[in-house]
């Protein structure tokens, strides 16, 4: 902290206690803002603390370029939680989609290109001129929402002390239901690579390349390696406006989600404070007392639920002192190798035809060839910038009547995997920037010729604007590993009273909302058992 | 060949022989399928024939002899060695002797890996219901120790120790007969797996018999129709496979069996669970017969030796063989036959080659450069090698491309271990007699 905000803040409340004070919530992400959400409509007195001086956390709208926004952390919502949706009234809140299931293209390193109408669970092909490809991913999509709704529980975040019997006998019975068919392929899809599994199902063909690339965007994990195949189920196991496996766009893309759920807070009569950073977490016996703020106030509450990253929470605001090993060791031995990155780019021109403009309201997706993905996740890994990037970009000007800008376009863009840095440096970035470009180029040949401004974007600047630790937002990795990190964080170190649902609560990549609901519905049940 | 068996038995190994010699003398009607041209060669070591499978198989009856490997020995470059013995007191000695800390932690570290192992909450022996699925999910220490065994190799050793020579031993020693990297997961298992007792390897001693050899008769005597007709078709129907040899001649079986998980590759099987990420890999085995006079490293004829110059060529390898090409510093093991000639391989070659955006086959070409490869890599640790070669003999195990005989049957049984093979079909076979699997 600097001298002059140490002065301001020595002048406000040297010592200021403040109590009265049911649950506190840190951090003003979504999660954070869920969490703070539910427990005010159950009628707790509920602050909500966030560091920066916005709320939202790291989705955000930003000046990408002189005079045009663009919004960072997400670009599509394709895991938001129906319960969230329903619970909090996000539909009254202002939540609006301006396509809910987004057609999507898929294009490829030969030039081939495939067009599928709304998401590949339709199977409604444009150009797929193969009765048998058509037929063997009709059946192939079947078992995987078939097999995902199926594990949607088992993809909830959980694992709460208190809830703990009480999990494992909601999973075994959610579970138990499951033939023995269905036993045998989730026994197989769990230690199955996602190679192993589409090239059985599809060969050598298109659709083995479309789905790999599906199934390792935005995964730390490389299709080839166990357990890879379960983030393609993941993926589907979630819903975007109420579509089980939909990609959707809301109208003022992810950030009105934000605004939503800021709603859904401000009805709860949540107090929200921004600009409020906190220096420490209460322990007093093995119980949460409240918090600590860096000007040295104190908030007292029985209940703190921490949405900020896991080394945030516990390395920082806990200590390591109250923390037990394991945990200890899932949160250091780890470090995070791949990431993703953003890059939005403004355009010059606008759509010529008709046929043009309904191409930029599609979901586009370059699929680079299998030994392509292999290769990059290889280098991302060993902390080379791959050649071919997987890419999925959205034009929001074109999705979003509210967003169009006069004679220009944004396009934003996913690219995956990338070597994950703290702090890399501009060369590094300008490495990561062309590459970008480059795999855009495959599929959008020219397009660079048209680019008026780009703003790229790393796991760890997003981490950065939200002071959060800079690993924060990397890819996860293979699915047992973020169970196992997950169940590790949500157990909370035992400390009664304390509950998290950060981005390790959460089981893949996505804005999701889930942890934040369940993390408060833990400590709501606990709150009523001690009330009662 | 006609008729109906529980057990079709693919390949010859040990493993393959000692779990049809173990169900054939339960009362199972096994068959089992070997190939046809197989030559006769010295013997490598073999895994470890545990007391019970000794006793299920009578091999007291028969004049078998083996000793155990002498020592597991990793060369480094510049002549630095770093070696490991069966006992645990005589390794955590070794260590000491060769101004390794990590000495200490040795015995903890072996029980805390079979602990790992044993309990596991979900896999082949916890079990891999849905059950056992939901109790692992929904506890978060199970959850952990799933992670840990199902994770990379290098984090479980990164926990525990701080030598980079000894990380590289075990690695190098757990890893080199998969093919696998050490980044990756599901090779921390193959590291569990190889701390386990049955994992040491045995050797025939000079002029005693031969593992295969007793085997073979332990499997005649016990009454297994021995055959090496090549299957033309398999079709699954019910609970019965109908294998055909060509014309009238075809048998009903109930399993098909693959002892060792490359038994399985190489007839293009995959079986999912415990056998992790075993694609994309071929084996490549060279034999060197020396003239009288080369000396081993560390004067140990009787040891298996690990070539590698640092832990993280292993990763490199596993890599380059995924992405189809030859990588120049294989990881590769050797060790000496009882009629002295060197064998040496290495699994970390490409199944493919990728080149110019197409895969291809091996072809005679790649073979001498990958014996190459594996000469001059031996030539960088014994003094003098090249010189005392005196004729060389190469073996690919490649898994098969495009559709194969068994590629797409029910009802297959793959033993997913390597180290322990022996121990670990026999057992698999009895649990499937059981109908526990």
């Amino acid at each position: 902290m600097n001298d002059a905000s140490k002065k301001t803040a020595d002048k406000k409340n040297p010592h200021l206690i403040e109590g009265g004070i049911d649950a506190i919530v840190i951090g003003s992400g979504v999660d954070g803002l869920t969490a703070a959400a539910y427990l005010g409509r159950a009628g707790l007195r509920t602050v909500l603390i966030g560091a920066g001086p916005e709320i939202g956390g790291r989705i955000a709208v930003r000046e990408i370029a002189p005079g045009v926004e663009g919004v960072d952390g997400e670009h599509l919502v394709t895991v938001l939680d129906p319960e969230v949706i329903a619970d909090l009234e996000l539909y009254r809140h202002g939540i609006e989609f301006a396509a809910r299931r987004l057609d999507t293209t898929y294009f490829f390193e030969s030039g081939g290109v495939l067009r599928f109408d709304g998401d590949l669970t339709q199977a409604a092909l444009l150009s797929l001129d193969d009765d048998s490809d058509r037929e063997a991913l009709e059946a192939f999509m079947g078992d995987v929402l078939e097999t995902s709704a199926f594990l949607r529980p088992a993809f909830a975040p959980g694992g709460y002390p208190g809830g703990g019997d009480a999990h494992q006998r909601a999973l075994e019975k959610s579970l138990g239901q499951a033939s023995p068919e269905m036993a045998m392929r989730i026994r197989k899809y769990l230690f199955a690579t996602a190679d192993d599994v589409l090239r059985a199902r599809f060969g050598e063909g298109a659709l083995r390349t479309l789905l790999l690339a599906e199934t390792s965007l935005r995964s730390g994990a490389s299709p080839f390696e166990p357990f890879s195949f379960m983030s393609l189920l993941r993926r589907y196991a979630g819903e975007a406006a109420g579509l089980q496996g939909a990609a959707a766009y809301p109208k003022g893309g992810a950030a009105s989600v934000v605004t939503a759920l800021r709603r859904a807070a401000q009805a709860a009569k949540v107090d929200v404070r921004a600009a409020t950073p906190i220096k420490s977490i209460l322990i007093e016996g093995d119980k949460v007392a409240g918090v600590t703020l860096l000007d040295g106030g104190q908030v007292r509450a029985s209940i703190v639920i921490a949405a900020v990253d896991a080394q945030q929470a516990f390395q920082e605001m806990i200590g390591p002192q109250f923390i037990d090993i394991g945990l200890q060791r899932m949160l250091t031995a780890r470090r995070p190798h791949i990431a993703s990155a953003r890059m939005q780019i403004v355009l010059k021109g606008v759509a010529q035809d008709d046929a043009t403009r309904r191409n930029m309201m599609r979901r586009l997706v370059y699929a680079p060839s299998p030994e392509a993905i292999a290769s990059a996740f290889i280098d991302a890994r060993a902390g080379r910038v791959p050649e071919r990037l997987i890419v999925e970009a959205v034009f929001p000007t074109a999705l979003d009547e509210g967003a169009a800008l006069d004679k220009r376009q944004i396009m934003s863009v996913l690219a995956h995997p990338l070597p994950f840095d703290a702090e890399p440096d501009a060369e590094r970035r300008e490495a990561i920037r062309s590459a970008i470009l480059d795999s855009i180029e495959m599929f959008a040949a020219g397009f660079s010729g048209r680019i008026e401004a780009e703003d790229l974007r790393l796991a760890c600047d997003d981490a950065q604007s939200v002071h959060a630790s800079s690993g924060a937002y990397a890819s996860k990795p293979d699915i047992l590993q973020q169970w196992a990190l997950a169940a590790a964080v949500s157990g909370s170190g035992g400390i009664s009273g304390f509950y998290f649902c950060g981005p390790e609560a959460q089981i893949g990549a996505g804005l999701s909302c889930a942890a934040g609901r369940v993390a408060a519905r833990a400590a709501l049940r606990a709150y009523k058992k001690g009330a009662a | 060949m006609n008729g109906q068996f529980d057990f079709l038995v693919i390949g010859d190994d040990e493993a393959a022989l000692a779990a049809a010699a173990a169900a054939a003398k339960a009362g199972a009607r096994v068959a089992l399928l070997a190939p046809a041209d197989r030559k006769k060669r010295a013997p490598a070591a073999v895994p470890s024939v545990p007391n019970f499978v000794w006793r299920r198989l009578d091999l007291q009856d028969y004049d078998l002899t083996l000793e155990p490997v002498s020592a597991r020995i990793t060369l480094f470059k510049d002549g630095e060695t770093f070696t490991s013995h069966a006992s645990a007191r005589a390794t955590a000695e070794a260590f000491a002797e060769q101004g390794c800390d990590d000495h200490l932690l040795w015995r903890d570290f072996q029980e805390e890996m079979t602990a790992l192992c044993m309990d596991r909450p979900y896999g082949p022996k916890g079990g891999t219901g849905v059950k056992a699925f939901a109790a692992m999910l929904a506890d978060p220490a199970a959850l952990s120790q799933s992670a840990r065994l199902y994770g990379p190799c290098a984090d479980i050793l990164d926990d525990y120790f701080s030598d980079p020579r000894l990380k590289a031993h075990l690695a190098a020693h757990a890893l080199g007969g998969s093919g696998r990297g050490d980044g990756e997961a599901g090779s921390a298992e193959i590291l569990t797996e190889f701390l386990d007792a049955d994992a040491w390897r045995l050797r025939a001693p000079k002029d005693g018999t031969v593992l295969r050899a007793v085997l073979e008769q332990v499997c005649h005597d016990a009454g297994v129709v021995v055959t090496t007709q090549k299957p033309v078709e398999a079709t699954s129907s019910g609970k019965f496979v109908t294998v055909s040899f060509g014309g009238e001649e075809k048998i009903r079986v109930r399993h098909l069996f693959f002892a060792t998980p490359d038994a399985a590759r190489m007839a293009g099987v995959k079986d999912s669970l415990g056998a992790l990420g075993q694609a994309g890999h071929a084996a490549f085995t060279v034999r060197f017969r020396l003239a009288s006079g080369a000396e081993p490293p560390c004067g140990d004829a009787s040891a298996i030796f690990q070539i590698i110059d640092d832990r993280s060529e292993l990763q490199a390898a596993r890599d380059a063989a995924l992405q189809g090409r030859l990588y120049d510093h294989l990881p590769v093991e050797f060790e000496y036959a009882s009629n002295g000639e060197v064998i040496a391989r290495s699994a970390f070659l490409p199944a493919a080659f990728f080149e110019a955006g197409e895969w291809r086959g091996w072809t005679g070409q790649d073979r001498q450069a990958a014996a190459a490869i594996i000469k001059e890599r031996l030539s960088s640790r014994i003094p003098n090698f090249a010189a005392h070669i005196r004729r060389t003999e190469t073996e690919l195990s490649a898994p098969p491309a495009g559709k194969t005989v068994f590629g797409a049957c029910d009802r297959v049984v793959v033993q997913p271990h390597r180290h322990n093979a022996i121990s670990a079909a026999v057992k698999l076979i009895d649990r499937v007699m059981a109908g526990d699997e």
